[in-house]
């Protein structure tokens, strides 16, 4: 949204696992087709330059009210060689906003406070390779990553009990959304139906497990049909297509967003100007010029501070 | 029930007094094919940024042949009332832009362009890699 320099109304995302490819002219018709302010980027090649891609995405002309894109430097640097050196954050949203939670080498949580909107927690992923492992390691690492958000939630929670459960995983889990990672209650407990989602944390074992909801099923089975394609993998039940690049949310982030009209959530095959190659059969088996991976984009509106304690309190009062 | 009813006016009749930005970058895409015999062309690439009612081209030249090649050459950024529209020079600071009051102020101001030395250089160069 082109507003006020201050003022952020929303988040709107990109992911993409670049596999290493020089696709930054790509890039910057997503950012400007999709108005985003936080782009992720996996498999960022170490010998490319984080400036030329700066310099790339903040291309003239910049219009009224437009933040310029930064690069997202944490902290705790991620340990080299691991995926996360390898994932580049570029946001338009003020730097001072992001605090690093958590750094692990498979992801990093954040939370993001900015002014007059209710605190969030986003979680940047990406998981072990399906073609090394499709399950053990993925389960592991979704488990460590759900109680690490956990922790995040309690504090922003503990810090204000009236904001609502603000949290968004996005990147490449290199799993299916129907995996015991992605969707078991010990992993990241992700359903498919907004209805259950909304319906209470699931109960198992004599504890509470809060949802994610998973947007993503919605593209099982009709065109894209994934975000990752490959005939070749050693597995008894052969897919060609994978959902492995998922954004995930907590039930009270599912108001804010839309998934009729003009969805908020999109595998997007084009960037306005050139199809990238991975939908031609041929380049699938040939390789790829741009990634052997979608793009994924994310959108939603961000809940404001005043407005969210009003509603607790109303709440409070018809109960 | 009152019999109250909204007038909606016939938009589609007005013929525009003067040629889009849009329409005239799409034009110069056009040209720019025909001329290298396809190899080099152009692609408009058009974004709404914000849902606002700022529209922001890019004239990208674009080689297929080179792995779909892409290179931005110059923006035109306008509100939509179309004119005046702004034309920068990719490379060029935003101070740089140049404010086009018409479409004749624009059309002459792209032919510049189009005809720069640098223009050519790249589109040569673009040629040459495409026909090795």
């Amino acid at each position: 949204m082109l507003v006020s320099e201050s003022v952020f109304p929303e988040v709107a995302l990109l992911f993409w696992n670049v596999q290493k490819k020089d696709v930054k002219h790509n890039v910057v018709r997503l950012a400007q087709g999709h108005g985003i302010n936080i782009l992720v980027v996996a498999e960022f090649d170490k010998d490319q330059d984080d400036g030329a891609w700066i310099m790339a995405l903040n291309e003239p002309p910049r219009l009224p009210g437009e933040n310029e894109f930064h690069l997202v430097s944490p902290v705790e640097k991620p340990r080299v060689g691991t995926a996360m050196a390898h994932v580049r954050i570029f946001t338009r949203l003020p730097l001072t906003a992001w605090r690093l939670c958590t750094m692990h080498n498979r992801y990093a949580v954040w939370t993001i406070t900015l002014p007059n909107r209710c605190p969030f927690t986003l979680a940047i992923t990406h998981f072990p390779a399906i073609q090394q492992d499709q399950g053990d390691q993925q389960r592991e690492v979704a488990i460590a990553l759900r109680q690490d958000i956990e922790k995040s939630e309690t504090n922003l929670q503990q810090a204000d009990p009236s904001d609502p459960l603000f949290s968004i995983v996005i990147g490449d889990f290199n799993a299916n959304p129907f995996d015991a990672g992605i969707a078991a209650v010990y992993g990241l407990n992700a359903t498919h139906l907004k209805a259950t989602a909304l319906g209470g944390p699931r109960k198992a074992n004599g504890r509470e497990h809060p949802y994610f909801f998973n947007p993503m099923w919605r593209f099982l089975g009709v065109e894209p049909w994934g975000s990752y394609f490959d005939n070749a993998l050693a597995n008894p039940i052969r897919f060609d297509w994978f959902l492995l690049d998922q954004v995930l949310v907590r039930p009270d982030v599912i108001r804010f967003f839309d998934l009729h009209e003009e969805p908020d959530v999109q595998i997007l095959t084009s960037d306005g100007i050139v199809e990238f190659d991975l939908m031609l059969p041929k380049k699938q088996s040939d390789g790829n010029v741009y990634s052997d991976r979608l793009p994924l984009y994310f959108r939603c509106d961000l809940p404001e501070k005043a407005r969210e304690a009003l509603r607790l309190e109303q709440e409070n009062t018809d109960e | 029930m009152s019999d109250l009813s909204i007038t909606i006016p016939n938009f589609g009749v007005q013929t525009p007094t003067q040629k889009p930005p849009i329409e005239m970058l799409r034009e110069a895409a056009r040209t720019l094919k025909q001329q290298t015999g396809g190899v080099v062309e152009g692609s408009v690439f058009t974004s709404n940024p914000g849902r606002s009612n700022l529209f922001r081209h890019t004239f990208y030249l674009r080689a297929r042949s080179l792995n779909d090649y892409t290179y931005p050459l110059f923006y035109v950024w306008h509100n939509a009332d179309l004119y005046p529209a702004n034309l920068l020079e990719a490379g060029e600071p935003q101070s740089n832009a140049q404010p086009c009051k018409d479409d004749t102020e624009l059309r002459d101001k792209l032919n510049s362009i189009f005809a720069s030395h640098g223009t050519r250089q790249l589109v040569e160069a673009l040629m040459a890699q495409a026909n090795t």
